[in-house]
């Protein structure tokens, strides 16, 4: 048989192309056929390997989605930075200032500021439509605008709860607007799943508790917090200021 | 000899089931640590994010596809792993590297080395078969976009305007007209 017609029988067997007879002669052929199993072995390679490039799983789609998670909380986005002129710049550093003294409290005391985490949103994704959306809530969040940016995460979170990374910041950002119950809900079903948030929500659901005042139940929900995560040692050091 | 399977195995088969802890745990040992070689060499932390994901996608691949067996420490591996693929794409850029990189390998295991020139083997093999795919026609290049995405070949014969006889018969000829392609291109190398 020639080459082209070896490789012609390989692509019908195994895309399922042969009659029962056909396939049944093939195969005798094949055990015999040392160069014929070599082009099956290199069909088979050169077909998974483009399967993997041009049509990903469902399971790699939902690796690539951790990885994106990820890469939002341990690489920072680099935002652009706008360039201030003479005394403009003295008021915003002034003005920011003020704000990291509003935002940082040390006369409150407050164990919720002091203790609060993920007060930077970082999108790692970039896009349009929805991700649009995520990079204007981020920019509002990132300020310190919480009212803003939930009104924004909202809508989105609704249309896809599953997408963990909303609904960890949008959680945030109710517990930020005094909506600590809705927050919880959220937040809770985060921690239920298997994401990457899943003990970043869990650590929020108790300094919602913490913010209430309710430290018996904020004591409960800390102490879930497995020893090799990471909020374990914060969340540790919390739990014996609240004792 | 049987293969000596290091217990760093276990960051393979967490890539491989998509298992969220196991992922952070990489992300919180390694993702600082090529944060602060890229940007040292150039690079922007844009950059050492996706190099970081394409390396880690790379590996799943390479588990879940290939049962990739680690027989060195994983980190080492994913460094040297992303601090080549940086390197290529700095040549690419024309960027000058600022680590001498010969200097900076010297206390990865040879071990290390053979597991990420086998993965960079096979990313070079995997781009061959794709641009193999791009210089078939667009019928054929349509015909198996279609059936490896796993539609219905009666679906597929239909959203193309074809009989499924004809369907089943031109995918088997695309098939092997790509295994064909690929060959003359390793030739031509």
């Amino acid at each position: 048989m020639a080459n082209e017609d070896k490789l012609t029988n390989v692509a019908r067997y195994v895309e399922g192309d042969m009659e029962a007879g056909e396939l049944q002669a093939f195969e005798v052929l094949l055990r015999e056929d040392s160069e014929l199993q070599a082009l099956l072995t290199e069909y088979k390679e050169i077909h998974q390997s483009l399967k993997m490039k041009i049509a990903p799983d469902a399971r790699d789609k939902a690796l690539e989605n951790t990885l994106n998670e990820l890469n939002g909380k341990y690489f920072r986005k680099e935002g652009k930075t706008m360039a201030l002129n003479g005394y403009l710049k003295w008021i915003s550093v002034a003005a920011v200032l003020v704000i990291g003294l509003l935002v940082w409290a040390p006369w409150s005391g407050g164990l919720y500021e002091k203790y609060a985490t993920g007060r930077e949103m970082s999108v790692a994704e970039r896009g349009t439509g929805a991700e649009q959306k995520i990079e204007d809530a981020a920019a509002l969040y990132n300020t310190g605008d919480f009212s803003g940016a939930a009104k924004i995460l909202a809508p989105v979170y609704q249309s896809n709860p599953e997408r963990a990374m909303v609904a960890y910041y949008y959680g945030i950002s109710l517990i930020e607007n005094n909506q600590e119950q809705e927050a919880r809900k959220v937040l809770l079903k985060l921690y239920e799943g298997s994401s990457v948030f899943k003990y970043d929500a869990l650590y929020n659901i108790g300094l919602s508790y913490v913010k209430e005042k309710n430290n018996k139940e904020a004591l409960v929900w800390l102490a879930k917090i497995p020893a090799d995560d990471n909020n374990y040692a914060q969340a540790k050091e919390l739990i014996e200021k609240l004792k | 000899m049987a293969k000596n399977i290091h217990t760093d195995q276990r960051f393979i088969v967490g890539l491989v089931n998509n298992d969220a802890v196991i992922i952070n745990d990489i992300y919180k040992r390694c993702a600082h640590k090529i944060k602060s070689w890229i940007t040292f060499n150039n690079g922007s932390e844009d950059d050492a994010a996706d190099i970081f994901q394409e390396a880690l996608m790379d590996i799943y691949r390479q588990g879940k596809y290939k049962s990739l067996e680690l027989t060195c420490p994983f980190e080492p591996y994913l460094l040297l792993v992303c601090k080549r693929k940086w390197l290529n794409q700095i040549k690419k850029r024309s960027i000058l590297p600022v680590t001498n990189s010969e200097e900076d390998l010297l206390h990865i295991g040879e071990d290390t080395f053979a597991q990420a020139d086998e993965l960079e083997d096979q990313a070079r093999q995997s781009d061959l078969f794709y641009s193999a795919f791009e210089k078939l026609g667009a019928r054929c290049q349509e015909i198996i976009s279609w059936s490896m995405k796993g539609e219905a070949q009666e679906k597929v014969a239909e959203a193309l305007g074809v009989t499924y006889g004809y369907l089943r018969k031109k995918k088997s000829e695309c098939m092997a007209s790509l295994i064909k392609m690929v060959q003359s291109i390793k030739t031509e190398e």
